[in-house]
């Protein structure tokens, strides 16, 4: 026989305890009565936590926004800069096709002279 | 009656139905976890204590309830700890002497709401011998059949450490009762 099994044979695994008569029911009564305000139960806290939890998205979404506005505005500038430089560039070395025809036009060289010096024959 | 313990949580975090809520979880669990302090304390007042302190805790930290713990096991949790620090702090202020033995016995031959023989009587002085830690697995085993699972759940125990102490918990009982043989 087990220890476990000669403790059972002695006293078994009844209650010798008693309790006052409807203790039990009268228990839960009282105290379901009594019960005190529970403090996750207010509005208030809800309405924080709530308003934390938007407020963090609006602000996710405003930074979100500014960091897409620098950025454009970034790449923006980084075009114009090159641009400028470009169209520098292009002023000092370039003829646009209206004065390239004008000169053409009002050009003193025969075809002949022209065409030797464009292609460099003497 | 089963409970739909899913559902109950649900209605216990809602403001609305949390009250009818712990209403049923009252009405469930006001007898187990009665007799599980009742085992732990003898007296049927501080018993009675530990359980309104049991239960004001738990309404006021339904948001301690995980959605992976038992509803159940919770409770214990919150019994066990109540009878636990319950009797560290008797221990502490305890001037009963050490060496009076018949002291448990004595306390309830004279309490009217205690039933049993004399054989009865001198289990429960056994049981008292045993740290309350221990004294708490054997109940929860021997009286109340819970899994060791749970109980790790309860005491925060291992299932191993805890099939240890209920093995030497019984051994203890059991020469006891072999030395009355």
């Amino acid at each position: 026989m087990s220890d476990e099994e000669l403790i059972k044979s002695k006293v078994g695994t009844g209650n010798p305890f008693k309790v006052p008569e409807g203790y039990f029911e009268t228990f839960q009564q009282q105290l379901l009565s009594s019960l005190p305000e529970r403090p996750s139960m207010d509005e208030e806290p809800a309405r924080t936590r709530v308003w934390g939890r938007a407020r963090r998205t609006w602000i996710s979404v405003a930074a979100a926004f500014v960091g897409v506005v620098v950025l454009f505005a970034t790449l923006h500038q980084m075009n114009v800069t090159k641009e400028s430089v470009a169209l520098a560039t292009a002023d000092e070395m370039a003829f646009t096709e209206d004065e390239m025809a004008e000169y053409m036009a009002s050009s003193v060289f025969d075809d002949y002279t022209l065409y030797s010096y464009l292609t460099n024959e003497e | 009656m089963a409970l739909n313990e899913e559902l109950l949580l649900r209605q216990l975090r809602e403001p609305k139905t949390a009250q009818s809520a712990f209403a049923v979880l009252v009405k469930e669990y006001t007898e187990p976890l009665y007799w599980h302090l009742r085992r732990m304390v003898l007296d049927h007042d501080d018993a009675n204590d530990l359980l309104q302190n049991t239960f004001i805790k738990a309404w006021t930290n339904i948001d301690g309830l995980q959605g992976n713990s038992k509803i159940s096991t919770w409770l214990y949790r919150i019994a066990t700890n109540e009878a636990l620090t319950f009797l560290n702090r008797q221990n502490a202020n305890d001037i009963v002497s050490l060496d009076n033995e018949e002291g448990t016995a004595v306390n309830l031959e004279a309490d009217e709401y205690f039933d049993g023989d004399e054989l009865q009587r001198r289990f429960q002085e056994a049981l008292q011998t045993l740290p309350p830690k221990q004294r708490m697995v054997f109940n929860m085993k021997y009286f109340d059949e819970m899994k060791y699972e749970d109980m790790s759940e309860v005491l925060g125990t291992s299932v191993g450490a805890l099939k240890a102490s209920y093995h030497v918990a019984v051994q203890k009982i059991a020469a006891f009762f072999q030395d009355d043989i």
